[in-house]
């Protein structure tokens, strides 16, 4: 009978809860029935270790990159034993539920707080490229990279309002508006960042990939487009067009300034995925994690002078 | 009566895998007779070589045409996925479709393109970014669904469904094992147990009372 059958961990599966008086990433083992557990830390990382219970689903690591957990591996340590780490970016405190069922939940509560407390006090200006009759790039079936840009700055404002930090869009409609000033309101609201949002335009319909664009000579800019970058390529899984320095922003005197190149919106397959929302969410979402690296690196605490 | 949903977490699957060995795998100690298998269209189609990638496909210029007509939100939004649908379905058929739409779109209705073309069109997931690593995929509805089902029932003795359910809570059953009614599985599935994409549940265990 079912009941009696050795109970198996069928599927582990997180997600990022946020409330009014919560934020949290909660993290979540199925099982078949339940089992003996104990949840302790080890460094930064929190382990569960259940006893007389088997793994029905594949050892090995599973990808979260939510900002706060980087991963989540299965092992199972004895022939009757499975261990689940959570691996951490940052070290949070944590609180464990447990709930009936078919299926079992094992839930592990993981504070969020470190990232809220790495961009207090922090200003961020989003600037969505293009508006108005300036349409920027065009996907070679419909699609206007003034448009998409728009989409992905709002999921990015929406993370940055979830930790309350201080955020700003350039535009929120569809308006023409010259890039000086764009830039004039990065120096006049004193903004901390200046993140701007495109896709990349090629006359070759076959480049694809997501690239970062940074001021030139400035090591900050350098550091957070890095960052940027990577942390959107562990979420988009695209083609890396690496980074480039750009005069352009000179102007911005001490605000560290990337530019991102989220798609080439002129490749048939990546104006494709621009229609999707859940894309748009990963993008801002990748965005997102390159800046809180960048804070939670000492060289983006420190106020240098850029 | 359903008394648990237990989502499946597999291994990536490929099209070196066979739907019925994945599916005996990981249910072989949780599902029993009079439990139900469900499994999500999109891997069946994925065992099958019906992964496609976009670059090995040469669109006409009919598809790059059409394209821009079946609604933005939907699929088929790429050339390279219309031009598949045209390949799955003919020339003659597509046609059908796009003047029943145009005619819909008169008479201010929609879905006509899908309903006249082919409901199995509805099944091609275009490029969407999120199922690793078949993100730059187009993916075809699954062939024979009914031999899939019928050979799971063999494999496992429990019933099986294969359906295709997406977050809006729209679901199809496009093949039910001869020991159930699929319809009725249809509201038990609506709060899509197998999550997103990208959560590599594509079984669902449907465990019964005893
Ligand atoms: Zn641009």
């Amino acid at each position: 009978m079912f009941s009696q059958k050795q109970p198996r961990i069928t599927n582990i599966w997180s997600k990022v809860i946020e409330s009014d008086e919560a934020y949290f990433t909660k993290v979540v083992v199925e099982s078949t029935g339940a089992y003996k557990y104990s949840v302790g830390r080890q460094g930064n990382d929190i382990v569960l270790i259940g006893a007389g219970v088997v793994a029905n689903m594949p050892t090995g690591p599973i990808e979260v990159n939510d900002g706060l957990v980087s991963d989540i591996t299965l092992h199972e340590s004895r022939p009757d034993a499975a261990t689940v780490t959570i691996h951490m970016e940052h070290p949070a405190g944590y609180r464990v539920e447990s709930s009936e069922g078919i299926p079992v939940r094992t839930a592990i509560f993981l504070e969020r707080s470190t990232i809220a407390g790495l961009l207090q006090g922090k200003k961020i200006l989003i600037d969505p490229g293009h508006g108005g009759k300036d349409v920027g790039g065009k996907g070679p079936v419909n699609l206007l990279e003034k448009n998409v840009v728009l989409l992905i700055a709002n999921e990015l404002e929406q993370l940055f309002r979830q930790v309350d930090a201080s955020v700003l869009l350039t535009r929120k409609g569809d308006e023409s508006i010259p890039v000086h000033n764009r830039l004039k309101m990065a120096k006049d609201e004193r903004a901390d960042l200046f993140i701007g949002i495109h896709t990349h335009t090629d006359n070759n319909c076959k480049v694809g990939g997501t690239a970062v664009l940074y001021k030139a000579s400035s090591r900050e800019s350098l550091d957070l487009a890095k960052l940027v970058k990577d942390e959107l390529i562990r979420k988009l899984k695209l083609t890396d067009r690496g980074l480039k320095g750009s005069r352009k922003f000179a102007v911005l005197e001490g605000i560290p300034v990337v530019e991102v190149e989220v798609v080439a919106i002129t490749n048939w397959v990546e104006e494709g995925l621009l229609r999707s929302p859940t894309f748009h969410k990963r993008a801002a979402e990748g965005i997102f994690n390159g800046i809180t690296k960048y804070y939670a690196t000492t060289d983006g605490n420190k106020k240098v002078k850029v | 009566m359903i008394v648990g949903k237990i989502p499946i977490r597999t291994h990536v699957i490929t099209e070196k895998d066979d739907i019925v060995d994945v599916v005996f795998k990981y249910t072989g100690e949780i599902a029993g007779p009079g439990d139900v298998i469900a499994v999500a269209e999109t891997v069946v189609a994925i065992t099958q070589g019906r992964a496609i990638l976009p670059e090995t496909v040469r669109p006409g210029t009919l598809a790059k045409f059409l394209c821009r007509f079946p609604g933005k939100d939907g699929s088929l939004a790429t050339p390279q996925a219309m031009h598949l649908a045209i390949t799955e379905t003919g020339v003659p058929r597509i046609f059908l479709g796009v003047a029943a739409a145009a005619a819909g779109k008169i008479a201010g209705r929609k879905g006509d393109f899908y309903r006249v073309a082919g409901r199995h069109l509805t099944l091609i997931d275009d490029v969407a970014g999120t199922m690793w690593p078949f993100q730059r995929h187009i993916i075809l509805g699954p062939k024979t669904p009914q031999e899939v089902v019928d050979r799971i029932k063999d494999a496992t003795g429990a019933e099986a469904v294969v359906t295709d359910v997406n977050d809006i809570g729209n679901v199809d059953i496009l093949a039910a094992s001869n020991g159930i009614d699929g319809k009725a599985l249809i509201k038990e599935l609506e709060d899509n147990p197998f999550g997103n994409d990208d959560q590599q549940t594509p079984i669902v265990v449907l465990k019964m009372a005893e």
